[in-house]
């Protein structure tokens, strides 16, 4: 059986081993076991009876899984109960990864021949074999259990199409349900059991030693385990919706009460996950928080003026409000930002939004971000009688911009890095930025974010930094694709330049199906919560929203008249393997590891996306066709292809990098070729399959659209004939866990090649797809 | 492959007039004194300004975006002036120009870069092309009592007056 998941040994399946003698055995019986052996010649040998509680008498020994998980290694319900009776005095051993107890004690070398019950309490150390013997006599033969420890399983899923049709998930918004699956190819002594699945308000081990308690107003779900179908049929739903404790961190555990007795014991099984729980609920976070805004205007003339929202409740914080610091754009107005300040506060933060240079130009506008952040450090103290004083984290900040203002905010983090003169505060405690629409007038060399976490929201239908080919510095996205360390775009069709505020100016929205403000604000307003959440809260939970697909999971909150495609792309150092960003290796036969690249797919083409000419319009001679995330000082390359038939793009993993065991997730990010006579042909969100195929040949391939699509671009026309705006770049992010549940007996430890599979039998037909950033990662938690 | 759009690339490129047709220069002019000073911090050779005008200018309705792509820019000689205010039609703005000498010698005009990118070169050709279109310089009256300000604060206050005088409905 392979491990699903990597980390310390946590489930003990258990088989019967053949006993020496040839005599029954538990596995052939199905019943509580008493295995007789012939007397040898010499010794009378007893027998032994092996029992495990809570299996029922029909539950077979082979496949009896035992759970923990790492937190609670240490505690019984980590623990296999096996109840042993001899009634002859019996001699035991244990040998593998495993420890053995009877009543927290170690047990005896011997077990007296008087026919009682003992429960003895087996515990797996790690993952691996080993084998518990028990001899009834002297020079008698052993009857020996085979075992074999895996690593821990994670209950928490969420349910999608397909088969298994569910993916392991540790983060769900509060509108979700939560489902919990057992693997019946894992779970094999589970099955036809039914049982209680209790979710319980993450205790860690310590706690759970101490209050073993399942409460009985717990959410609850009836489970049942069916082998023969390893679909969802096997999920229990939670059902009601779970109840909350808190708007801001519910963390929760797992536990399947086989017995049914209450409590946390020995043969259930338990997903307490390796920190915060089994999974985690989140709020709705384009939602109002639980603190009341307050605005207040502080004006000390020039450019040194600034509206701040804060919580009016900040004089009871115990713990600092993290800063959030705006800059707006040329034309703008700093106190257009009112329902960006109102809702930051309310999730516990401080929102100041200041007046900013822009007209000079962005190097100017840097400059009045970082003197009004180091005017709001310096003095924020004394401003609104004091209410301000020792409540502000000021090394726990985050910039936004917009606009100008966009591009602002990361060449002032260019100028921190380069020397400014800060001013009780250090380019350390920047701990995120996001640009809203930004211009790129000084090129990625001066204003690229470099490697703190970058986020960018932007509009398909801005018609002031339009983004489009013929205008380099409209092209916002060469910033996002700049970035050097976490970074994600929310790209909102319909929404336009001035969407973001709400100020007056020109409408500036060019395309169809326009949005109004109010939902792109609620939008960006989630955006904005979950990195603040994120990145100044430390709620590694809400970073999930940052990170999804939404044409196939939306955050909770998001209009439904929204159209977002998003990316992500974790950092280098986020403990990831980049296995194809085209970036090192230019010949398309060969990836960046250095592995073959053997694809069927027509006209494949490697190269920097930069659209050739100013049109959008399909010529037939621009590969990159489209292509606005890089211009000359950038470096981005991609690959580019279409296919009108089944086809197949596979890259080789070369020896030494085919271990995924340690990675959760499989990610990469595509866009459709606008305006490609296969796009037109396709017209619609594509979807595709992704086989992982090992170094024995097994080969698994999962939809990628049960986990994200590639929307199909924006309907915006101009720049030459045809419809459909720039490429929009989709990420994909398959759990590792989808190629393996099932027991499909893909070795995750021994992939040799990532395939992507079209056609129809995968998604589209026909298509045109561009494809970056191939890598193996983690989850976003 | 991309467009620069400014000046006389912008000319030569666009169809769409890059000068305001027939030169519609300030409406309204005022002589400002500044004891503190005025600081173009963002110019290659920043000056502190003491004397100078504020000047009301209406947009053009093509240019009338309050845009971060593009933007009116006002210029004098070779030299990118402030625009301090933006009513939020964008159809007025609220410039300085640096001297009272000077008030008579600015041209604008809208692109795509922004005044800090605008070197000493770039405004030459910014005033040949602006000549060679026939902009005139108006002269512009200005009243001989400077309104002065201490101070930054007043300063402020003294934009917001001119503007909510001389751009209140545009």
């Amino acid at each position: 059986m392979r491990s699903r998941f990597g980390g310390h040994a946590a489930w003990l399946l258990f088989a019967v081993g053949a006993c020496s003698t040839g005599a029954p055995s538990a596995k052939d019986t199905g019943a509580p076991t008493e295995t007789d052996t012939d007397p040898p010649a010499g010794p009378t040998c007893g027998s032994v009876w092996l029992e495990a509680p809570g299996q029922g008498p029909q539950a077979p020994w082979v496949g009896v899984p035992i759970a923990t998980t790492p937190a609670l290694a240490a505690h019984p319900s980590g623990q296999r109960a096996v109840v042993v009776r001899v009634d002859a005095d019996a001699s035991w051993t244990l040998d593998g990864p495993f420890l053995a107890s009877v009543d927290g004690a170690p047990p005896p070398a011997f077990w007296p021949g008087d026919g009682l019950a003992r429960t003895l309490v087996l515990t797996a150390t790690g993952d691996g074999d080993g084998t518990l013997s028990v001899t009834p006599g002297e020079g008698c033969p052993p009857t020996t259990l085979a075992l074999h420890a895996v690593p821990p399983v994670r209950f928490a899923v969420r349910k999608l199409g397909g088969t298994p049709g569910v993916a392991p998930a540790r983060v769900f918004h509060a509108a979700e349900r939560v489902f919990v699956w057992l693997d019946p190819t894992v779970h094999a002594d589970r099955a036809g059991l039914s049982m209680q699945v209790v979710a319980v308000p993450h205790r860690d081990a310590d706690a759970w030693a101490t209050d073993p308690t399942l409460p009985a107003e717990s959410a609850r779900g009836a489970l049942t385990v069916d082998p023969a179908v390893a679909a969802l049929d096997g999920a229990a739903r939670m059902n009601p919706a779970l109840p909350f404790t808190g708007p801001f961190l519910d963390a929760w555990d797992l536990v399947v009460d086989l017995d049914g007795d209450g409590t946390l014991s020995a043969g259930d099984l338990i997903d307490a996950g390796p920190e915060r729980g089994a999974f985690e609920v989140t709020p709705d976070l384009s939602a109002p928080g639980p603190y009341t805004p307050v605005r207040s205007n502080r004006n000390d003339g020039g450019w040194l003026v600034q509206q701040v929202w804060y919580p009016a409740e900040i004089g009871t914080f115990t713990t600092p409000a993290p800063l959030v610091l705006l800059s707006h754009g040329n034309g703008h107005d700093y106190r257009w930002y009112d329902h960006f300040g109102a809702h930051l506060a309310s999730w516990g933060l401080v929102f100041t939004s200041h007046r900013n240079n822009t007209q000079p130009g962005v190097e100017a506008a840097s400059g009045t971000t970082l003197q009004n952040l180091n005017h709001f450090v310096q003095n924020h103290a004394t401003w609104f009688d004091g209410r301000l004083a020792g409540k502000v984290d000021t090394h726990r900040i985050a910039l936004v911009g917009h606009s100008r203002g966009g591009e602002g905010v990361v060449r002032a983090m260019q100028r921190v890095d380069a020397g400014f003169a800060t001013q009780g505060w250090t380019a350390a405690d920047i701990l995120h930025v996001t640009s809203i629409a930004p211009t790129v007038f000084l090129g990625v060399a001066a204003s690229g974010p470099g490697s703190r976490p970058y986020h960018m929201l932007y509009g398909a239908s801005d018609g002031d930094v339009t983004g489009s080919p013929d205008c380099d510095l409209c092209q916002a996205l060469r910033l996002a694709n700049a970035a050097l360390g976490p970074v994600g775009v929310t790209y909102l069709h319909g929404a336009s330049h001035n969407d973001f505020h709400n100020g007056g100016g020109w409408e500036d929205g060019v395309g169809p199906a326009q949005l109004e403000k109010a939902p792109v604000h609620a939008v960006a307003k989630a955006t904005l919560a979950a990195a603040a959440g994120a990145y100044l809260l430390d709620i590694p939970a809400w970073k999930t929203w940052l990170t999804v697909n939404p044409w196939v999971l939306r955050p909770l909150g998001w209009p439904t008249e929204v159209s977002v495609a998003a990316t992500w792309r974790d950092a280098p150092t986020d403990r990831i393997r980049i296995l194809d960003a085209f970036q090192v290796e230019t010949d398309v036969g060969r990836n960046d590891l250095g592995g073959a690249v053997i694809a069927t797919v027509d006209n494949l083409v490697e190269a920097k996306m930069d659209d050739a000419d100013a049109e959008l319009a399909w010529y037939g001679n621009d590969p990159m066709n489209g292509m606005t995330v890089v211009e000359r000082d950038g470096w981005e390359r991609g690959a580019v292809f279409d296919w009108s038939t089944d086809a197949s793009y596979a890259t080789e993993l070369p020896l030494g990098s085919g271990d995924l065991t340690g990675f959760e997730i499989l990610s990469l990010r595509a866009a459709q070729g606008t305006r490609h006579p296969a796009t037109a042909a396709h017209q619609g969100p594509m979807g595709f399959g992704i086989e992982l195929e090992d170094g024995s040949g097994v080969a698994v391939t999962v939809p990628a659209d049960l986990f994200g699509l590639v929307g199909l671009e924006y309907a915006r026309t101009g720049y030459g004939a045809g419809q459909g705006y720039v490429n929009e770049f989709n990420t994909l992010r398959i759990p590792l866990a989808a190629f393996t549940a099932g027991a499909t007996g893909l070795n995750l430890g021994d992939i040799r090649w990532v395939r992507l599979r079209f056609g129809a039998g995968f998604g589209a037909a026909t298509g045109r797809l561009a494809i970056d950033d191939l890598y193996v990662g983690q989850e976003a938690r | 492959m991309i467009s620069l759009g400014w000046l006389m690339t912008a000319l030569a490129a666009e169809p769409a007039p890059v000068f305001p047709a027939g030169n519609p220069g300030p409406h309204a002019a005022q002589a400002v004194s500044l004891s503190k000073g005025w600081e173009d911090a963002w110019q290659p050779t920043p000056r502190r300004i003491s004397e100078g005008v504020l000047v009301a200018l209406d947009v053009p309705a093509a240019w009338a975006r309050p845009t971060d792509a593009r933007q009116p820019v006002l210029m004098l000689d070779d030299r990118a002036l402030p625009l301090l205010w933006t009513s939020p039609s964008a159809r007025c703005v609220v410039g300085l120009v640096p001297d009272r000498r000077d008030s008579a010698r600015f041209a604008w005009a809208v692109g795509d870069r922004t005044p800090e990118q605008i070197d000493a070169e770039t405004g030459r050709r910014f005033v040949a092309a602006a000549e060679a279109a026939g902009i005139a310089r108006q002269r512009i009256p200005v009243g001989t009592a400077p309104w002065s300000a201490r101070d930054d604060l007043a300063f402020d206050a003294l934009i917001d007056a001119f503007a909510a005088q001389h751009c209140a409905g545009r």
